[in-house]
């Protein structure tokens, strides 16, 4: 007299891995003691994937579905091809044929019954990933969100500063020229034109204004980004100490102000001695800082443009050096 | 130039004849023969008698086929190495044929009820042969598939030694399952 819930454990394991339906692998370890411990010991090692649904709380697998279950499985009648798998989406249940259709599966009374083929049009936040025998879903945003999110958002900032540096590096070397011939047509231009010296004046300012507006568009964000990178604080350090380094550029300029005032009397004093046999006409004209005038010498005059473009040898070091 | 014979003693002590060749389809029987014991009668504790014939088919299906002349011409040298540099077309048309036949000949070989099969299990098991081997645990396991633990009970005369609240609660561990399944 055989008896099949005595057969050695080696045979039990064969069996088991051929049986690749897990309902059908289930099923063998529900028929006696023996075969449920072969089937409790190799779950691990069957071949077949189960598909696997993540709920809100949980991650469940739920089996292939049969033609004919118990009352507190599902039920679901099966076509020709069979239904592949079982999606879990909004507390309720979609089977999924192999032309990837889904129906509607409803719970009633604990108790799965077939709706009439409701066809679903997306599964909203529900990834859903179909194979032949296996296939699972789960609903982003939920489990995987937090780490996810995170990582994208610092890959978008990587993606974000390698576009931005792309670009500096891109524009500067065409920038350059424009500059360079639009300084030292500025410098030389007093030589072939008689310009107002206030207007040269305030030329000489706008010009100091344009440079600093670049080097803030410049630095500025380099060197939040920077500050961002070094502390963890969200302080904006950058601004603060770029307002600092305002307050005492202005507090310098009032020195430097003051100074030359000082100084201005005593030229004022000394252009009227020498011109005081002209007539007061002259005197506006002379109503101008003297420091200044000094620019109408050659020699000052290259030495001006040097500087400014030595200044500019620099700038253009470090944006390239803040860009890599 | 016929093969040595080799007797092989069931359970019942009742003897059976094989060929030399043939009982080389089992690794048991193999390491026997060539440990040096070809004399004697070969006991087999674990077969019985009603089932031993039935080894020995198989084994005069499979151990004797296609090769079994060269092989003793080479003296034992293993067939499969021998011949795989000779396939020809002709040779895979009539491979096909006689994989043909072979598969119908295994379906009729089959044709038993499960206390055979067990029995044909365990002794394929013992015998270490393998392709029976296959052939029966692919055999039990058509036997389960698509059916119910009712059904599959049915099927291989077995009774349940799940007490009723076990029954009852098997759906639970079924879930139980899927739980631990999915943290793997």
């Amino acid at each position: 007299m055989s008896n099949w819930s005595d057969l050695p454990k080696e045979l039990l394991v064969l069996v088991s891995k051929r049986l690749s339906y897990i309902n059908d692998f289930v099923y063998f370890g529900a028929v006696c003691r023996s075969w449920q411990s072969v089937a409790a010991d190799e779950k691990h090692n069957h071949p077949c994937q189960l598909p696997m649904l993540r709920t809100r709380q949980e991650m469940l697998f739920i089996s292939k579905m049969a033609s004919h279950r118990d009352e507190k499985q599902f039920i679901v009648k099966t076509t020709n091809f069979g239904y592949m798998d079982v999606v879990y989406y909004e507390d309720q249940y979609y089977a999924l044929d192999s032309l990837v259709r889904f129906l509607l599966v409803n719970k009633i009374e604990s108790k799965w019954v077939q709706n009439e083929g409701l066809k679903v049009e997306n599964l909203g936040n529900t990834s859903l990933f179909v194979g032949d025998n296996s296939s699972f879903s789960f609903t982003v945003g939920i489990i995987i969100r937090s780490k996810e999110k995170e990582e994208q958002s610092n890959g978008d900032r990587e993606a974000l500063e390698r576009v931005r540096s792309e670009i500096s590096f891109c524009c500067q070397p065409r920038s350059v020229p424009i500059l360079l011939v639009n300084t030292f047509g500025g410098g030389i231009s007093p030589y072939f034109f008689q310009w107002n010296e206030s207007f040269l004046l305030m030329g000489t300012q706008f010009a100091a204004s344009v440079f600093l507006g670049t080097t803030l568009m410049h630095f500025l964000s380099n060197s939040s980004s920077t500050f961002e990178n070094v502390t963890t604080k969200t302080y904006p350090f950058a601004f603060m100490l770029t307002s600092a380094g305002y307050l005492l550029t202005m507090f310098g300029d009032c020195v430097i102000t003051f100074i030359v005032n000082a100084s201005l009397r005593v030229d004022k004093i000394e252009v009227v001695e020498v011109e005081e046999g002209a007539a007061g006409k002259k005197m506006a004209s002379v109503n101008v800082n003297p420091i200044f005038l000094r620019t109408s010498s050659f020699g000052d005059t290259l030495l001006l443009i040097f500087a400014l473009y030595f200044h500019f040898v620099f700038e253009v070091i470090a944006v390239g050096v803040a860009g890599s | 130039m016929s093969s040595t014979k080799i007797f092989l003693k069931s359970s019942d002590d009742k003897t059976f004849e094989i060929d030399e060749t043939a009982a080389r389809a089992s690794e048991t029987l193999k390491n026997i023969i060539d440990g040096g014991c070809l004399d004697g009668v070969i006991p087999l504790p674990n077969v019985s008698s009603n089932i031993l014939p039935k080894v020995i088919e198989y084994c005069k299906k499979h151990g004797g086929d296609n090769g079994s002349s060269k092989k003793i011409a080479n003296g034992g040298v293993d067939k499969d190495k021998e011949i795989l540099p000779d396939y020809d077309e002709e040779e895979d048309k009539r491979e096909k044929v006689r994989v043909d036949e072979l598969k119908k000949w295994e379906e009729e070989y089959m044709d038993f009820d499960q206390q055979v099969l067990y029995d044909l299990m365990l002794a394929a098991n013992y015998l270490h042969i393998k392709g029976l081997l296959d052939l029966t645990v692919e055999k039990a396991a058509s036997m389960i598939r698509g059916r119910t633990p009712d059904q599959i009970r049915e099927n291989f005369n077995i009774n349940s030694d799940f007490t009723p609240e076990e029954e009852e609660e098997m759906i639970l561990i079924e879930d139980e399952w899927d739980d631990e399944w999915a943290f793997d």
